[in-house]
């Protein structure tokens, strides 16, 4: 039940593929991977053109190192998605900046609160309110955050790339969700009460 | 407490993946209702990330454009003579076993003769991707690259490894590959900003927020001279190769030429705008707009 990851892959006899120069292993790895990296560092850059520059860096990086990746206990996964947070470090440290909100994000909906079908819709959130409120996080429960449900790692994997245990990342989890939760309701009150699987 | 508050953490971690899985938030709930309002919010708090995510645009194009930049790199690397690891690696792993230090001497004094005598390297400078020498090439950039000692040594190493690039990219567009060409410019663009991040310069495009804006950032930099000449001794030859290289490409291509050549005059252009001027303190501040004068 990996979040977001297609199970029948075999990720680790692709790898071993690639290590060995196999052509077919490496783009199979890439049309794997692609969505979810394109994703967390979109998510974080918040420009399509930049996060496309990015990922193909991140897609380079890997081609270039992969023969350095060894199975020391930790996935793939983590290996791939830590070279895509340093350049997303580096990205900012060049560029001298974080991210801003881009007029279309504060129009866009993102369907929050429409996405189970279960009309529960009282209104839904807009992109710039979502990543309004991620500002709000600590820097390590952003990165959690993103990691989980931008990247769709599984938890075990998000332990990997931030370098903790997964019992703190599911207490990094947890407090992110809540501070991301009570950041939203700040935004709009009405939506503290409105809906309620709770209730019979 | 404590115990109460690990076990939330495995509840809710369990219904997240059920989440990630298909389920839906009431479902998550109802498996738990005793936590149910508190795991609510944040189930859906969760789903506001996941679908603020998912709603990025332009996927399926950047995934297309990414794959087709991504199988360049990955042919010229199968290409290449050392895949993996870099030749470099392989050398200093080598050198390490005491039984091959004597063959890897050997080997080392046979190089530094076919390098020296200049016969190969003289050939290799001409050749382009996709040619058996060019690996000696591009292995000689990176061995300079890394005797430089500092900051605006490499950025003019950078500089010249850009010009380079960009020659092998109009002689590939002259002989109708322009699908190695199109390889090169995304090379050319990279050697250009890693030479501009060394010499201290940010280059900043941001077409969502400026389309067709440029900022041009520098530091006081007062040994940007040699960066400058290198660009400035090198622009008649690069012009005049970029002109043949249009009239050459076979016409049916010649849009495609015009893309990539425009490309790469546009990075030329700012680079050579920042390293050009600069305001009364000696700090070099630039606005550019692409197509238009540039200017403090």
């Amino acid at each position: 039940m990996k979040a977001g990851v297609d199970v029948d892959i075999d990720v680790k006899a692709l790898v071993d593929g690639a290590q060995k120069g196999d052509q077919a292993s490496f783009a199979a790895l890439y049309e794997h991977f692609f969505d979810r990296i394109y994703r967390y560092v979109s998510f974080k850059l918040r420009d399509p053109v930049e996060a496309e520059d990015v990922t193909g860096e991140v897609f380079l990086k890997m081609l270039e190192s992969i023969h350095s990746f060894k199975w020391q206990g930790f996935p793939f996964s983590s290996w791939l998605f830590r070279i895509a947070h340093n350049l997303v470090v580096d990205h900012f440290r060049r560029k001298g900046k974080r991210p801003t909100v881009y007029i279309d994000e504060v129009s866009q909906s993102v369907g929050a609160y429409s996405w189970d079908a279960e009309g529960f819709i009282d209104r839904k959130l807009t992109l710039g309110e979502v990543y309004g409120a991620m500002s709000g996080l600590t820097d390590l429960q952003r990165e959690v955050i993103t990691l989980r449900f931008a990247g769709e790692l599984s938890l075990a994997e998000t332990a990997e790339v931030v370098g903790r245990k997964a019992n703190a990342v599911k207490a990094l989890q947890h407090a992110g969700l809540k501070k991301l939760r009570s950041l939203m309701e700040d935004k709009e009150p009405s939506l503290a009460g409105a809906i309620g699987c709770g209730e019979a | 407490m404590a115990d109460l508050g690990r076990d939330f953490d495995d509840i809710l971690d369990e219904c997240l993946e059920r989440l990630a899985a298909g389920d839906t938030v009431s479902e998550c709930c109802a498996r738990y209702p005793e936590h149910a309002d508190e795991l609510e919010p944040l189930l859906l708090s969760a789903s506001a990330v996941r679908q603020t995510a998912r709603a990025t645009p332009h996927l399926a194009v950047a995934r297309a454009r990414g794959y087709e930049r991504f199988s360049q790199a990955l042919a010229q690397r199968s290409a290449a003579p050392a895949p993996s690891p870099s030749l470099w690696e392989r050398l200093n792993s080598m050198l390490r076993t005491p039984v091959a230090r004597p063959v890897m001497a050997a080997f080392a004094a046979v190089l530094v003769v076919l390098f020296v005598a200049g016969g190969t390297s003289a050939a290799a400078r001409s050749s382009v991707p996709g040619e058996p020498l060019y690996w000696v090439k591009t292995t000689q950039e990176n061995i300079s690259l890394r005797m430089q000692r500092d900051d605006m040594g490499r950025s003019e190493q950078h500089a010249r490894m850009a010009n380079e690039r960009s020659s092998e990219m109009h002689t590939l567009i002259e002989r109708g590959n322009l699908h190695e060409a199109e390889a090169l410019v995304v090379r050319f663009r990279r050697h250009i900003n890693q030479s501009a991040q060394y010499a201290g310069i940010a280059i900043v495009v941001n077409p969502v927020e400026m389309p067709n804006r440029v900022i041009v950032h520098l530091v006081p930099a007062p040994q940007l001279t040699p960066l400058r000449a290198l660009f400035d001794s090198s622009e008649k030859q690069r012009l005049y190769s970029r002109d043949l290289a249009l009239q050459s490409a076979p016409s049916a291509e010649r849009l495609r030429a015009q893309i990539m050549i425009g490309q790469c005059d546009f990075w030329y252009k700012v680079f050579q705008s920042a390293l050009h001027g600069q305001d009364e303190e000696g700090r070099l501040i630039f606005r550019a707009v692409a197509g238009s004068s540039f200017g403090p």
